[in-house]
């Protein structure tokens, strides 16, 4: 569906993407991951024809962005950065003028493309939510709505592509969850690429991660991948009931392929003793814990394994830490 | 086609969305009559002819044509919302020739309006109306070339008063820039020269009421040139 074969842009000397390759296919929803000024926004605008690349080569649903511009953008929907939107404009005027543009003609000549144009309207209307701000004039709106607004813009001719600059900026919590879910509703039929800073906002909707940082890509694949490629340790939480483990440290450290042990406090009346595990990676960390408390005669209030979560990757990549993993 | 009603559509809602357009055309009528019927005074000078109020019309469109101008690119600029605009499908040239049209409608609007100056006279005495359509005619044209100048420059500009001080400056000079002919001693070929980038000598002869095409020509010309000159600058940003 997307295919970007070794793209750079400079900005004058700034270099802000350099010698980026990805591909994207259909019914996918691809997260872009990376610090501000990681080249996100700068790749999204080569794919949407509004900045050519300095370097490589671009193909947007089988068009190739010098080629047939106007193809790929009949194709893509997108919101970009901070939503801009016509301030002077109503919520439908700007709606109505995104529709005639998306589905030219109508008119009483062709009343059918008017009455789809109309369809698409409202539904896109209804979708963002946006049903009681209709009339009102757009720089009158919050900033959630204006975002929603822009999100309608982009949803309202139902694109094979949809490409999202950080679309939950500035949404409360509510408005968050509502978007994520009609993201990964569209999801389901559309191909979609969304930036994002936000490492949960990647976790809930993406099915698969770019990480870039200073215009690079860093890291790829899905969560799960990205994880394992990290070669993280498997990390555990464990509870035991207190009285019986006065010494998790030392003694969880016996038990083979542990690396690190911090013992920490739980429920704050010392009725509970916990502690994080560090492992390395294995399938029978989670037997070999077990076992562990069963042969002491612990009693297990509850253990959790966690995955390597994102966060830590990102940090490691982003900070430096991971160069030398590369 | 289509498209390039779409953007004229918006670019009309939006000038009558905000106060700009009504103010725009609340000073244009007024001070056109002031200077006509005050200043000039028009009864008085007892002659059936409405030269003068035409006259002070490139001055006018000086001040008039990039406050309508101003906003167009300099706006979407400023906001990003040219980021939508270029994201959608649309051509450079549709785009250009949608918000050229919004404001030479605009402008059409503020014309058809001082109609009923030279209509509420027309009673006083003998005006030949083959004058006055000449110089209406004249009006447009002048418009039209005076918008694309314009337009173009507030392509150029991220900011409103930028776009609108740089209008004014360079239309101050097209405007009259012939007059240099009478106050240094040039050559006639140079005379000549300046004589023909002004917008203001080739608008003489439509407020004596002549159509002549070599006018007509130059004003179409400095139209096509500048709109043109925009439509590049929309594809040389794209290579930031």
């Amino acid at each position: 569906m997307i295919e970007v074969d070794h793209v750079g842009k400079r900005y004058g000397t700034f270099e802000a993407v350099r010698d980026v390759s990805f591909s994207v296919g259909g019914h996918e929803i691809v997260g872009l991951l990376g610090p501000n000024g990681a080249g996100k926004t700068t790749i999204m605008k080569i794919l949407t024809c509004f900045h050519f690349p300095s370097a490589g080569s671009v193909s947007v649903n089988g068009f190739d962005i010098y080629g047939d511009p106007l193809s790929i953008k009949r194709s893509i929907g997108y919101l970009p950065e901070n939503a801009p939107v016509y301030g002077d404009l109503t919520v439908l005027e700007y709606l109505d003028f995104i529709s005639r543009v998306r589905y030219p003609g109508g008119g009483r000549t062709d009343p059918a493309v008017a009455k789809l144009r109309q369809e698409r309207l409202e539904w896109s209307v209804a979708e963002c939510g946006l049903g009681p701000m209709a009339n009102r004039s757009i720089s009158r709106l919050s900033k959630g709505y204006k975002q929603r607004t822009g999100l309608a813009q982009a949803i309202l001719h139902d694109p094979a592509i949809l490409i999202l600059d950080e679309p939950t900026s500035g949404l409360d919590p509510n408005q968050i969850i509502e978007i994520r879910r009609l993201i990964k509703q569209l999801g389901r039929e559309k191909t979609v690429i969304l930036s994002t800073h936000i490492l949960q906002e990647v976790e809930a909707v993406c099915e698969r991660v770019l990480i870039l940082n200073e215009g690079s890509i860093v890291a790829e694949g899905t969560t799960d991948e990205i994880g394992r490629e990290m070669k993280g340790d498997d990390v555990y939480v464990l509870e035991l009931k207190a009285g019986a483990a006065p010494d998790l440290e030392s003694e969880l450290g016996g038990i083979p392929g542990v690396t690190r042990v911090t013992q920490f406090e739980r429920g704050g009346d010392g009725s509970r003793a916990a502690a994080h595990l560090s492992m390395k990676p294995g399938a029978e960390n989670g037997e070999a814990i077990f076992d562990w408390a069963v042969g002491r005669g612990y009693k297990i209030l509850s253990m959790n394994r966690e995955r390597v979560s994102l966060e830590d990757i990102f940090t490691q990549l982003t900070t430096g830490e991971g160069r030398a993993h590369e | 086609m289509s498209n390039v009603f779409s953007i004229l559509r918006k670019e009309l809602r939006s000038y009558f969305n905000s106060p700009i357009a009504y103010i725009a055309v609340l000073f244009f009528l007024v001070f056109t009559s002031v200077w006509l019927f005050y200043i000039q005074h028009f009864f008085a000078q007892n002659v059936a002819d409405l030269r003068p109020y035409f006259a002070i019309m490139p001055l006018v469109f000086i001040i008039l044509l990039p406050a309508i101008t101003m906003r167009i690119w300099a706006e979407e600029n400023k906001l990003g919302t040219v980021e939508l605009l270029m994201t959608l499908p649309f051509r450079e040239s549709e785009i250009v020739i949608g918000k050229f049209l919004g404001a030479f409608l605009l402008l059409v609007i503020m014309i058809v309006l001082t109609i009923p100056v030279p209509l509420t006279v027309l009673r006083t005495g003998h005006f030949e109306m083959g004058q006055i359509v000449g110089q209406y005619i004249g009006l447009l044209f002048l418009g039209a070339s005076g918008i694309s100048v314009g337009l173009f420059l507030s392509s150029v500009s991220t900011n409103q008063i930028t776009a609108f001080i740089l209008s004014i400056v360079v239309l101050l000079f097209l405007t009259l820039v012939n007059r240099i002919n009478a106050t240094a001693d040039v050559s006639t070929g140079f005379a000549g020269f300046v004589n023909y980038l002004s917008l203001d000598y080739h608008f003489q002869s439509f407020i004596k009421g002549l159509i002549d095409t070599r006018d007509l020509f130059y004003y179409v010309i400095v139209t096509f040139v500048f709109l043109f000159m925009n439509t590049k600058v929309l594809v040389f940003r794209k290579w930031g």
